[in-house]
């Protein structure tokens, strides 16, 4: 993409995130359309499932979130979006095991079962590889799509989760040693 | 290969075969637009609100604080200064055995949270 059209796709997008701030259905429709899919995407990397409905209920309080600030963001639109998504992600992510504490209420059903509900089928190469993510701490994974999924610098990154920049690096360096180990073992052990 | 590549990689695998549709999140769309406006108008009202309980508990808050410390103080010198005497601080605070200054504060202590037994 030629760099006019990049300042004028995140012109519109800006536009369309102001419009649906001041109510336009249309203009949040077009927002979720456009970045919805990447937004889902980045949840399921940072809550480490990929289906169900927890990273939908992240994806609209993101939405939500950046409906009512009043910061715009200085670039694109599309990935703020994800950051405000990893970061509630994260949150959803503390949140769940702050509850897990406390002993919950039994639901129907094995815990297959109602994975299989929930999850979409996905081969055994694809179920490796996220097992293998699923072993990361959230945090690792939150640095892990920001910088090396979307492309964020370290810092933007530490600034998203609220983490200093050396403390960013650091994580980053030994989430991407524990995947590649895990990788390269095949998630056996 | 360094870990960086792979790690790109794990993730571009990990999320292949799981569905990106987002129809029910264009559906909820209405919801999400009426739910942001609430937060806003809630957001608009909510400083207004908290700016009356402030006024209103703030100088109270500082009163009870200052009494307080006013009261400790005061136990701490009379401690240190009658080690030969055996009275407690709660026979000074309930029998008003010293100088008269306890009983000011608890007496302003009292009238502060407004207990007139």
């Amino acid at each position: 993409m030629e760099a006019a059209e990049v300042a004028e796709h995140v012109s519109n997008d800006r536009t369309t995130l102001l419009s649906a701030r001041d109510g336009s259905e249309e203009a949040g429709r077009l927002l979720v359309a456009r970045h919805g899919p990447s937004m889902l995407r980045t949840a399921w990397h940072v809550l480490g499932k990929y289906g169900g409905n927890d990273a939908e209920d992240v994806v609209q309080e993101a939405f939500l979130a950046a409906l009512t600030t009043d910061a715009l963001p200085s670039g694109d639109v599309g990935a703020w979006l994800r950051s405000i998504v990893a970061r509630k992600a994260l949150d959803a992510v503390r949140g769940a095991r702050r509850r897990l504490e406390r002993p919950l209420p039994e639901v129907a059903g094995s815990r297959e079962e109602r994975a299989a509900v929930t999850v979409a089928p996905a081969s055994v190469e694809t179920l490796a590889v996220r097992e293998a993510l699923a072993r990361l701490a959230p945090a690792d994974r939150a640095v892990l799509v920001l910088v090396d999924l979307l492309g964020h610098s370290m810092a933007e990154a530490a600034e998203v989760l609220g983490t200093t920049n050396v403390g960013t690096r650091l994580r980053a360096v030994r989430a991407r040693r524990k995947l590649a180990k895990l990788v390269r073992d095949g998630v056996t052990s | 290969m360094s870990d960086e590549p792979i790690a790109r990689k794990t993730m571009r695998l990990a999320e292949r075969e799981a569905s990106d549709d987002v129809s029910r999140l264009v559906a909820a769309v209405p919801e999400l637009l009426r739910e942001a406006r609430r937060h806003r108008i809630g957001e608009s009202i909510r400083p207004a609100a908290f700016d009356q309980l402030a006024i209103r508990a703030l100088p109270r808050l500082a009163a009870v604080t200052a009494l307080a410390v006013f009261a400790a103080t005061t136990f701490v010198l009379w401690d240190r200064g009658g080690a030969a005497s055996s009275a407690s601080f709660e026979s000074v605070i309930l029998g008003g055995d010293g100088d008269g200054a306890t009983d000011a504060a608890v007496d302003a202590l009292l009238e502060l949270e407004g207990y007139d037994g």
